[in-house]
């Protein structure tokens, strides 16, 4: 989900393009870095590039009526270091706030900040967290999937409910109100993109892929 | 390998399928979360609305599709190259 152009207050929007900036630095490095590493891993990083750009673009139905996009982080969690999303997620954001109107160049810090920092490091945590319990590689990328695209909405609400506080219940009460519509949306759309990532990297080439990062 | 690409078609199909559901009449969360964001806060009032509007409907989803397809297309050349470079470890 992204948050619409001039739907986040000034002080808001510059708050969080200001806090996502380091992360937006750090990947850019990370990046290049890959990339002059060899071949291999720059086909690795247009995989992971394609396959968020592919699933961003598709607009799921869910439940309650609503539909929603996957976030697309699965490949690159399961392929590159967890810092590589923030510049793959810069340019497909931005790419969408200018071709398409839909995000913002103001709120893209804020967009920035859920899909490709929050949302990819909780992923990257949790399928780690996962293999140390011993689950099974293709299980814990599934659901460090699904958590994944839950903290991304989850941290949109946030931005969302600190930006705009229930007049009774202040920012708790937005927050449950907006995870009420947004995180329901999104558990199916994210158990969609958890199968579709691990039966890629299943049927594909990319098998080999590890947790070594 | 049979199974593997019959899988991989399904796969396509049904999100082809999904696709053309969730493009009907279903409300995205984004316009949900302007509609919330518009009731509860009866003020406030987008402070930028950007250069352009964006496209119309018609427009946004062509260029969606657009989006989607080059995705498809860049992620097929990395996989073919991939694969090329691992029946041939020295490129």
């Amino acid at each position: 989900m992204h948050i619409a152009e001039g739907y986040l207050p000034p002080l808001h929007a510059l708050g969080w393009w200001i806090s996502s900036l380091p992360f937006l630095r750090n990947g850019v490095k990370k990046t290049m870095k890959l990339c002059q590493e060899g071949s291999y891993n720059r086909l690795q990083l247009g995989m992971a590039a394609a396959f968020t750009l592919t699933l961003t673009s598709l607009r799921l139905p869910s439940v309650a009526g609503s539909c929603s996009h996957p976030t697309g982080i699965g490949l690159s969690i399961a392929l590159l270091p967890p810092q590589v999303m923030a510049a793959i997620g810069f340019v497909v954001l931005l790419l969408q706030a200018l071709l398409l109107a839909h995000g913002g160049l103001t709120t893209l810090g804020a967009n920035l900040m859920s899909m490709a920092i929050a949302g990819p490091w909780a992923a990257f945590g949790a399928m780690h967290l996962a293999r140390r319990f011993g689950m099974q590689r293709e299980l814990a990328l599934a659901l460090a999937v699904v958590i994944g695209n839950l903290v991304t909405y989850s941290v949109t609400s946030f931005q969302l409910a600190l930006a705009f506080p229930d007049a009774h219940y202040g920012i708790a009460g937005a927050l449950v109100k907006f995870l009420g519509v947004f995180a329901v949306t999104q558990v199916p759309v994210s158990m969609v993109e958890a199968a579709v990532t691990v039966l890629i990297l299943r049927s594909t080439s990319l098998r080999q892929w590890s947790l070594q990062w | 390998m049979v199974i593997k690409r019959i899988a991989l078609a399904l796969m396509l199909v049904f999100f082809l399928f999904m696709w053309w559901i969730g493009e009907g009449s279903r409300a995205g969360t984004d316009d949900r979360a302007k509609e919330m964001v518009a009731s509860g806060n009866q003020s406030y009032h987008p402070w930028y609305s950007g250069v352009w509007s964006g496209p119309s409907a018609n427009g946004e989803k062509l260029l969606f599709a657009l989006q989607g397809a080059s995705g498809c297309v860049l992620g097929a050349y990395c996989l073919f190259r991939l694969s090329r470079i691992k029946k041939d470890p020295q490129p």
